[in-house]
């Protein structure tokens, strides 16, 4: 369900930061939320776990509807790293150095799954869109630099196939359910009837290319056996009996590369 | 102006339609019908009579019905000397253990139309198996079993309310 957490998912970005012992050892805290300026109880380095402002940025044309009562939705974090050394270029080193070590964590969870055992993610997927360093402190001891997070959180529709549950789907899934049927005529050609011949049902779904689920779906595929997959709508979910007919790669852009793949459906 | 019939309304859907074998004192439905043919042939002798008009006289019939379907397991026998009479084990065992003898099989086509009322029609008959196509081709998923011959009894073809 795609609940909006702020809390949880500061919560739990702060666990994965704090999950690293180098990160953790070099760190005299790594807090939730913003600073309130007593900087003596904020010995640095340190680091602040946070929202911005406006945090959730799900844009939407149309709205929910009973059809769609489980959108997705986007919302951003700050992580803030602050340095305070005995000199500027020493704090700038220490900064530059920190923004690494966080920025590959991160990278490293982008679904933000609870970092011990890599399960329950918060989100479907993250990146980070901006690393600014605070203006006005450049040149001196004490840097701020902040570290923005937007992740994708909840996902209306989701696949169990596999063995793996809750694939989530990067395009809404075609579903083509198709009755072929024959024309029928009088006299005078006016179409009177159609008459069924048979029937295909079958979908597609678009996922993420990920080797493991991609190796399983093969292996699927190839054993052509009828198994069973759950399609997880906003509306509901459905269970169907079938099996993988193709496994193609869509068009890969930006650093995302997406499979789809077409269930045919059996009654 | 001509009574319209034969219209959609009464049309018989392929799709609702299928086969039976009677195996003892069961009907068994083929569940993967693919096509069924019952061709009614009457063999005649034409002649004129001592007026010149032509006349035709029934020396028999060669009737005959083909039906395919997908080949299953069940379309087969375990036992050696195969008993069930629905199998192609058993048809084969009678036409190739001596002394030969040819399967005679009782056959129930049935077909639903769109009528109101009385909406099946039932072809009951009874057949000799004379052939047997059992063939893997490719482009097919499931191999396919063509089995025809000829129509000995015809006992009834006709309309009726319910499938039997």
């Amino acid at each position: 369900m795609a609940s909006i957490d702020f809390a949880g998912d500061i919560d739990r970005i702060i666990a994965i930061l704090a999950n690293n012992t180098i990160l953790n050892n070099a760190m005299r805290n790594i807090k939730f939320g913003e600073s309130d300026y007593l900087k003596y109880d904020d010995p640095a380095p340190y680091i602040l776990v946070t929202a911005p402002n406006s945090p959730f940025k799900t844009r939407d044309s149309f709205g929910i509807g009973e059809g769609s009562a489980d959108p997705q939705h986007t919302a951003q974090y700050l992580i803030k790293i602050i340095v305070d050394s005995k000199n500027a270029e020493k704090s700038e080193r220490e900064l530059y150095g920190f923004i690494k070590q966080v920025t590959d964590i991160l990278k490293a969870n982008p679904r933000l799954k609870e970092p011990v055992g890599l399960t329950d993610p918060k989100c479907i997927r993250s990146f980070l869109f901006d690393i600014p360093i605070e203006a006005g402190k450049r040149g001196q001891e004490r840097l701020v630099a902040t570290i923005g997070i937007q992740c994708q959180v909840g996902s209306a529709f989701t696949l169990d196939i596999a063995g793996f549950t809750g694939i989530p789907l990067i395009s809404k899934p075609i579903e083509r359910e198709i009755e072929t049927v024959e024309n029928i005529y009088d006299t005078r050609r006016i179409r009177k009837n159609i008459s069924s011949i048979n029937e295909t049902h079958s979908f597609f779904a678009e996922i993420e290319y990920i080797n493991a689920q991609i190796s399983a779906l093969r292996t699927l595929k190839r054993n052509r056996a009828i198994v069973s997959t759950t399609l997880t709508r906003p509306s509901g979910t459905t269970v169907y009996s079938g099996k993988v007919t193709e496994i193609s790669n869509a068009a890969a852009f930006d650093q995302l590369e997406t499979v789809t793949i077409k269930f045919e459906v059996i009654h | 102006m001509p009574t319209l019939y034969n219209q959609s309304s009464d049309h018989v859907e392929n799709y609702k339609g299928h086969v039976e074998i009677l195996d003892g004192a069961t009907w068994y439905k083929f569940d993967s019908i693919l096509d069924i043919s019952v061709l009614t042939r009457v063999d005649t002798e034409k002649h004129y009579s001592t007026n010149g008009s032509k006349k035709k006289t029934t020396i028999g019939d060669s009737s005959t019905y083909q039906f395919r379907v997908k080949q299953s397991a069940d379309l087969y026998s375990t036992l050696a000397t195969p008993t069930e009479v629905r199998t192609i084990s058993y048809f084969k065992n009678q036409i190739y253990t001596l002394p030969r003898s040819l399967p005679i099989i009782s056959i129930r086509a049935v077909s639903e139309s769109n009528a109101s009322s009385n909406a099946f029609i039932v072809d009951q008959f009874t057949a000799t198996v004379e052939n047997i196509d059992e063939v893997r081709e490719e482009g097919k998923g499931v191999q396919e079993v063509v089995i025809s011959g000829e129509i000995i009894t015809h006992t009834s073809d006709k309309r009726q309310a319910a499938a039997p």
